[in-house]
Order: structure tokens, then C-alpha cells, then sequence
């Protein structure tokens, strides 16, 4: 929402940039992405995050699972949904 | 007081320190038997983090070892890996770099000058305590570190652990008015780092010199940011990949932090009075100018006058910072392309506290397979506590509270980035039997 709001353009989606945005806490005001590079998550989970469809597209992006279990495992990596996510994609 | 007094000086937990660390010196009549500066936080295994990690992501990482000096635990970690990939960053990067690493001493130093260091002079308990009968010098010091902050955040994203550092560049750069708008701020800290200079040349220091080792980098034509060799004043110099072989990191049981010693030579000393004295040459004009105005040529011997030389080194960053934002093109593009290769790179920059060291194996997927990393205050940790055993013999006579204060203060002068705390003191008193204590 916050890249919204901000009139940027979804770095993930034209320029084929991995992001954790759409699954990431808001509050920061879109950081990363304003410059230039993927959100890497440091807020932690937002509220219900979809990490399914996420890493269905970070893979159509070309992301190995090695490379999404590495970004889930950043500074929230011990919380549950990126936990989650991170296992899902080690156990894949 | 009797012929032989036995004492102990001690602060659990010292304060207008970052980090968590503890002072004890054992002491009878003036004889030392025992110094230790304790440092008692956990152990927070950043270089184990790393391994496994593709080296772009290991600028996020590193950043978050200190909130004070990020840029630093950034820099060192992409000039390493660019180093260890074989890659040339463009001279604007360069140029945007120092920048960068202005904005941080100028942040740092002015904490530490104003905040931590400047109410042990004046006899405040705190920076709040100070701030009630000297508002202008609380409020000069606000806005300059303010301005620090600002050249961080406009550069890297924010002013605590950044997100815009990158191996071979940035992942973005400021276009030519956003750097211009800095201007009118830097031309007022420069002012203000001048009077800071001054304010801390009028100070009153103890009488204490000690016989260091100095070591800092060395840049044939400017004061040390990223580049340059390690030197010393005792003829070390040597390349960032020959570190290991000249100093080693020692585990002592009283430290969380492991201590760094020059092989065959032991104790030394990185940080502000090492690059003054090893590269006042190099200094910005109008540092130098300010440096002898207030009485200070190098080699600065009494660790007490650091407070000074960070309060040069203000001035010299916001010259430095100036002087950036006035000539600043943009790169035609933020970075450099940064293949995966395996290598091993060794990067030393200059963080605000003296020398940090990093090493990384990389391997063909650009993974890291092993990291090494050695800050300024690990390094200073042994030259602390030799100047305490020298220091504290001076305080024997006085009252253990003064002796405490003062001795607390020569720790101080080192800037100790343990990590990020400050709590009051807590002391407590050991008295050897059968003896009265000078209280």
C-alpha cells in the first residue's frame, strides 16, 4: 500500500526486482523500493500475510528456493509466518 | 589515610558508553595489581550470520551491528567484497562514499563530544544535567548531529542502518540539487564545529601522556575515509590483506569482546588521535587552522585531549561534506555490475572509533563462506586498560568517588561503542581488610 500511496512504480513487477512488500509491515513508507531495490522485511509480517501467492511469483521472477528461504530468514525470521515461509521453501 | 591503602576502583555498569561494559582496578596505595575493563554483553555472532548469505546481502547485515556507526560496518563490507570480485567502483561512488562517511563522523562525534564526553569535564552526572545551565551548547550540539543524520538518511535511506549502500555503488544516488539543498546546513556546522573546537580547547585536562602505538590508514592526498594503507607511527605499513599476519585477536576471559594485538608489540591505539597524528597533513585547511588555534600539533599524547581532536575532525568532515556537495556530478550509473566470482577480499576503513577490519571468502555462487570482523573498540579494548594502570596511580590520593569519575572519564576517551545502552552508574566499594579506604 505504502508504494502505492507513494506513486511508485512495483519495482517487482517492472523491473523483475524481488521484493517482500506485499508481505511486510508497513511503516517505513515503502524505503526500498523508493530506492530502487527490494523491500528485504526488516518491519517483520504484516497482519495475515499472503506468503503462498509470494513466493509463487518471486519463483515465475526466477528466485530459487535457496534465494526465498535466505529472505525470509532476515532480522524476523523466528517469526512465525516468515518461519513458515522460510521452511516451506528449505523443505520444498 | 594510612601509608598503604588498599582499594578498589569500580563501576558495574559504566555509563555514557554504548554498550554494556563494567571498569575494575585493584589498587594498593599506588600500585596496581589488577586492571580489567569487563565487557559482560553476549557475544552476538554476526560473522557466523553471514556465512551462507549472498554477498549483497551482507551490507543489510553488517549495518545492523551499530546504530552509531552503520555507514562503517557498511563500508568496509563492500570495499571487501568488491575487492574479493575483482570490481572498480566509479570515482563518483568514491566521492558519494565520503560523503557518506562524513555525515557519520559528524553524527557520531558530536554524540560523543557533546553527549557522552563533554559533562565528565564540566562536572555533570549527564548531558540533560549539562543541557539545564548550558542550553546553547546542548542545542549546538543537536543541530549538529542532526546534520550528520541528514546527509546519512539522504543518502542511504535513513539515519539508522541504512538500506542504499550496495557492492559496486548504491542502489540509488541523489541527483545534484537533492546534495546542493545539504549546503546551507554544512555551511552553519562548520561554523558550529569550529566553536566546537574551540568550546573543547578551553576544557581542562588532566596531565597524562602515554607513549602509544598509533595506527591509522594513510592516503597519500586526503585524510582517510576508505582507502589508503595501514601505517603506525612505530613504521607498520601494510595492505588491508596483510592484517591478519600483524595482528591477532586474543579471547580473554573478562571480555565478551575478543582483544586485538600487534604481533610481537601488543597494545595500540586506532581512532581520532591516530589519524590526527598519523595524517595531519592530509586535514582539510580550515581543520588544520582550527587544530592550531586551539594548541594542538600532532603527535597528541594525553588521551584526554582526544575530545579535541574528535572536535577537529567535525570540522574537518563538514569541510570535507562541503566541499562534496558543491562539486558532486552523478554517476552515470549508481553501481557497478557484480558478478558472482569466487575470491577472498579484505577491505579497512575508518569508522568515527578508529580502524574496522573485514574479511570475506566468497564462493562462485556468491555465497559467503567465511567472514572475519574487527572492530575499532576490540582493538582499543587492551590500550584502555594500559592507560587505566598507567591513569589510575594519579587519582590514588584523591576521594574514591573522584578517583572513579576520573578514571571512568579515561575510558571515555575512547569513544567505547560496546554496543547501544547507557544506564547510571553503580558502584561498589572494596575495601582490602585491616586497611581504611581514602573516602
Amino acid at each position: 500500500m505504502e508504494c502505492k500511496r507513494k506513486g511508485n512504480v512495483c519495482i517487482s513487477v517492472a523491473k523483475g526486482i524481488p521484493c517482500l512488500g506485499p508481505v511486510t509491515h508497513a511503516g517505513c513508507g515503502a524505503l526500498c523500493p523508493s530506492f530502487d531495490r527490494g523491500c528485504y522485511g526488516c518491519y517483520g509480517p504484516m497482519e495475515s500475510p499472503n506468503t503462498e501467492s509470494l513466493t509463487a511469483q518471486l519463483r515465475i521472477l526466477g528466485q530459487s528456493d535457496n534465494e526465498m528461504m535466505r529472505a525470509f530468514r532476515g532480522f524476523n525470521a523466528w517469526s512465525w509466518e516468515f518461519r513458515k515461509a522460510s521452511e516451506e521453501c528449505e523443505h520444498k | 589515610m594510612t601509608r598503604s591503602v588498599g582499594r578498589t576502583i569500580r563501576v558495574d555498569t559504566l555509563a555514557r558508553v554504548e554498550g554494556e561494559g563494567a571498569m575494575l582496578i585493584k589498587m594498593s596505595g599506588t600500585r596496581v595489581s589488577d586492571v580489567k575493563l569487563r565487557i559482560y554483553e553476549p557475544p552476538r555472532f554476526f560473522e557466523a550470520f553471514l556465512r551462507g548469505r549472498h554477498f549483497s546481502e551482507v551490507a543489510d547485515i553488517t549495518a545492523r551491528i551499530c546504530g552509531i556507526c552503520p555507514i562503517a560496518y557498511q563500508m568496509s563490507a563492500v570495499h571487501a567484497i568488491e575487492r574479493a570480485l575483482g570490481i572498480q567502483i566509479s570515482p563518483e561512488v568514491r566521492m558519494l562514499r565520503r560523503l557518506f562517511y562524513c555525515g557519520e563522523w559528524i553524527e557520531s562525534h558530536s554524540l560523543h563530544v557533546y553527549m557522552l564526553h563533554a559533562p565528565d569535564f564540566l562536572g555533570y552526572q549527564d548531558a540533560i544535567a549539562m543541557a539545564k545551565d548550558h542550553p546553547e551548547i546542548a542545542k549546538r550540539a543537536l543541530r549538529l548531529k542532526k546534520i550528520g543524520n541528514r546527509i546519512v538518511s539522504l543518502l542511504g535511506g535513513r539515519e539508522i542502518h541504512p538500506i542504499s549502500a550496495a557492492v559496486g555503488g548504491f542502489h540509488k544516488v541523489p541527483d545534484k540539487n537533492r546534495l546542493r539543498e545539504l549546503e546551507e546546513d554544512l555551511k552553519w556546522a562548520l561554523d558550529a564545529s569550529i566553536e566546537t573546537v574551540r568550546f573543547t580547547a578551553g576544557l581542562e585536562f588532566p596531565d597524562f601522556e602515554q607513549d602509544y602505538e598509533f595506527v591509522a590508514l594513510r592516503h597519500p592526498g586526503e585524510y582517510p575515509f576508505n582507502e589508503g594503507r595501514l601505517v603506525s607511527n612505530r613504521g607498520l605499513d601494510i595492505d588491508a590483506a596483510e592484517y591478519e599476519d600483524h595482528f591477532i585477536e586474543q579471547h580473554v576471559k573478562h571480555s565478551n569482546a575478543l582483544h586485538s594485538v600487534l604481533r610481537g608489540r601488543g597494545a595500540y591505539l586506532v581512532g581520532p588521535m591516530a589519524r590526527f597524528n598519523l595524517n595531519f597533513d592530509t586535514l582539510s585547511e580550515v581543520a588544520r587552522q582550527a587544530a592550531s588555534d586551539a594548541g594542538l600539533k600532532p603527535p597528541v599524547k594525553n588521551p584526554f585531549r582526544s575530545i579535541i581532536v574528535r572536535a577537529v575532525e567535525i570540522a574537518f568532515a563538514c569541510a570535507e561534506a562541503l566541499r562534496i556537495v558543491r562539486e558532486y556530478e552523478p554517476p552515470s550509473l549508481p553501481r557497478v555490475e557484480a558478478p558472482n566470482r569466487p575470491g577472498v577480499g579484505y577491505a579497512i576503513t575508518e569508522a568515527p572509533r578508529g580502524i574496522l577490519y573485514h574479511r570475506y571468502a566468497v564462493d562462485e555462487a556468491g555465497l559467503i563462506v567465511t567472514a572475519k570482523i574487527v572492530p575499532p573498540t576490540s582493538q582499543n579494548q587492551k590500550q584502555i586498560e594500559d592507560d587505566l594502570r598507567q591513569f589510575a596511580p594519579r587519582v590514588a590520593n584523591r576521594s574514591l568517588e573522584d578517583a572513579t569519575w576520573q578514571c571512568e572519564q579515561a575510558i571515555r576517551n575512547y569513544d567505547p561503542c560496546i554496543s547501544c545502552a547507557t544506564h547510571f552508574l553503580k558502584l561498589t566499594v572494596e575495601q582490602e581488610i585491616g586497611q581504611e579506604v581514602g573516602q
